[in-house]
């Protein structure tokens, strides 16, 4: 069980910046999630890891050792690829012995460990089988059989699951966990599906724009967003424009309360909150925290859950999810009161 | 109008195919005057048998196709490789540069060689067909096994990598296999390329030294014979085995039977 290092990573590729000066430590035993919109450098970050490409600066180490220049078939890991690339022209077992063949594990021996995997992935049985002749669930198990065989010393995997339709994608992800678990493996996961990477995950890291913007537990990252890209990247948010003061925060002459530590009074702040953590009263009923009037634009029914769409007086747009225990009283137009908690108003970076 | 289409297409068959077909039954002809009805007799092909500068020709017409199949597979499946990588720098000129070969008239392409081939002192002969014929059938081949490259799933060579694999282990052990119906397409396209070559094997031909179509061409000169339109039924069947094989595999012509 080993962690992963990268330390001052960049890249570009011809004169279009991709990564730039990346740093982060892959815990040991951990799943790590880097989850980012397309072109935010994540997929090119695995394939440094992985050995497909080269940094232009900085260093890769694996375990303690340094890694950048070696190549991607003495670094000992595994990968599993968004199309699955299993090879066609062989069976399911002949995919999982290719690795093992490739590292001296020949003979009875390797095909005892390939059907434990197998087994493992829960496809013992499918040995004889052509990969087109599985399901894109089995060929996803295929592939991550066949990665994990090896014993790798880390895991990439570069959005395995997106092909996969909803159902199939969240059975997986249970799969997934509960084999990295077994193995203790130092898995690191590349995603643009915020809800994979909250519940997958014991480590959140968020790039933007080849740079990693915020990372930690996903709980920790999605209460505490501490950008504007964090905070809408990774789940809903509502965006409140104010000013300073000692007290708080002023929007639209209303003081609002947070527990963050605030700039000097007199300059813009940026606060962020989370339209679940917001309550909706039709009377201005609740005194403590932080209260703002808002008219009711539109409601959204979800059966379990409702979306709520209002408008501050100041015009500011709002989303308020309230799941449906009761049927709230508001009514389209009808003026209400938005309240939550000064812990759930965050100060973000604009 | 459906009848009317069919009749056209007939028509156009027609065209295509009754000159050969006529060849072929004069060659199937006991007559060596060409006369009618037809009486069917393997005569002419048993003549072949005897003919000592046929049978020559046709060992030099194999010869050369089949060095020419072999070294233009490999050169232009490499070259197709090279021109498939992602990182390759001015791949379209590179690209582009293999087209024009095929659109040079053979008799420039032939011109071109016997005044090389002198000058350099290479010379005429068998060797010197061989490199004209390769040089003639390696851009089919590129053009042939390129797009079977471009087919194969993506990543499928990363993979390997991933699992221990070196660059040429992951090209020989999964690239390769599953490039192997358009390399043999393009080997038969190669092969057939180099056995139906006239202009080119005429040009760098010696008196002695001949290959079939040669061998052909200068026999309607001096005096035609039936055995002539048996050879050519030979040479024939051999080119249309030869296509036909390439469209199977290369998945043209209205064969879909590729997997």
């Amino acid at each position: 069980m080993v962690g992963v290092d990268v330390a001052g990573v960049s890249k570009g590729f011809g004169a279009v910046p991709v990564l730039d000066d990346v740093s982060a430590a892959f815990a040991p035993g951990m799943l790590t999630s880097l989850l980012g919109p397309s072109g935010s450098g994540k997929t090119t970050l695995l394939r440094i890891i992985a050995g497909f490409e080269t940094p232009d600066r900085g260093s890769v180490r694996i375990g303690g050792e340094t890694v950048t220049d070696t190549p991607v078939w003495r670094r000992q890991i595994g990968m599993v690829f968004q199309s699955y690339a299993l090879f066609p022209h062989m069976t399911v077992l002949q995919n999982v012995l290719f690795g093992l063949h490739r590292r001296g594990v020949r003979g009875t021996d390797a095909i005892a460990r390939a059907r434990a995997t197998l087994d493992l992935v829960r496809l013992g049985g499918f040995e004889a089988r052509r990969p087109a002749q599985l399901s894109g669930g089995q060929q996803q198990r295929v592939a991550l059989a066949r990665a994990i065989v090896t014993g790798p010393r880390v895991l990439l995997l570069d959005e395995p699951l997106s092909a996969l339709d909803r159902r199939l994608r969240q059975e997986m992800q249970v799969e997934l966990r509960r084999i990295q678990r077994t193995l203790n493996l130092t898995t690191i996961f590349v995603t643009h599906d915020q809800e994979e990477a909250l519940t997958l995950s014991d480590t959140v890291a968020i790039l933007d724009h080849g740079r990693i913007v915020q990372s930690g537990a996903p709980a920790e990252v999605y209460e505490r967003p501490r950008s504007r890209f964090a905070a809408s990247f990774l789940g809903d948010a509502n965006f409140l424009a104010g000013t300073a003061t000692a007290d708080g925060v002023v929007v639209s002459g209303r003081l609002l309360r947070t527990a963050d530590p605030l700039p000097s009074p007199g300059s813009a702040v940026t606060l962020a909150v989370r339209p679940e953590k917001i309550g909706l009263d039709t009377a201005d009923s609740a005194a403590d925290g932080n209260t703002l009037p808002a008219i009711v634009q539109q409601i959204i029914y979800a059966g379990a859950a409702s979306t709520f769409l209002l408008a501050a007086e100041d015009g500011t747009l709002l989303r308020v999810f309230a799941q449906n225990r009761d049927v709230p009283a508001a009514a389209l137009g009808q003026r209400v009161v938005l309240h939550w908690a000064p812990a759930h108003s965050v100060v973000v970076a604009a | 109008m459906r009848p009317l289409a069919r009749a056209w297409l007939a028509l156009v068959l027609a065209f295509l195919y009754v000159p050969v077909a006529v060849m072929v039954a004069m060659g199937l002809n006991a007559s060596p005057l060409y006369a009618l009805p037809l009486h069917f007799s393997l005569h002419w092909f048993a003549a072949l048998a005897g003919d000592d500068a046929i049978l020559l020709a046709t060992r030099n017409s194999l010869l050369v196709a089949l060095v020419t199949c072999v070294v233009a597979t490999a050169i232009g499946t490499l070259a197709a490789v090279a021109l498939a990588r992602p990182d390759l720098r001015g791949r379209g000129v590179l690209q582009a540069l293999l087209l024009p070969p095929i659109g040079i008239p053979w008799l420039i392409s032939g011109t071109a060689m016997l005044v090389f081939f002198s000058w350099t002192g290479i010379g005429r002969g068998l060797h010197s067909m061989m490199l004209g014929h390769v040089a003639l059938a390696t851009p089919y081949v590129v053009l042939v096994v390129g797009p079977g490259l471009k087919a194969l799933p993506p990543n499928l060579e990363d993979a390997a990598k991933s699992l221990g694999a070196t660059p040429a282990d992951a090209f020989r052990s999964v690239t390769l296999p599953l490039l192997l119906p358009s390399v043999v397409a393009a080997a038969l396209f190669a092969f057939a390329v180099s056995l139906d070559q006239f202009v080119i094997s005429y040009f760098l031909a010696t008196p002695g030294v001949t290959t079939l179509p040669v061998l052909i061409y200068g026999a309607i000169r001096s005096g035609f014979t039936p055995e002539i339109n048996a050879v050519s039924t030979a040479l024939l069947a051999a080119s249309v085995v030869l296509l036909l094989g390439f469209a199977r595999l290369a998945g043209v012509g209205g064969f879909l039977g590729r997997r």
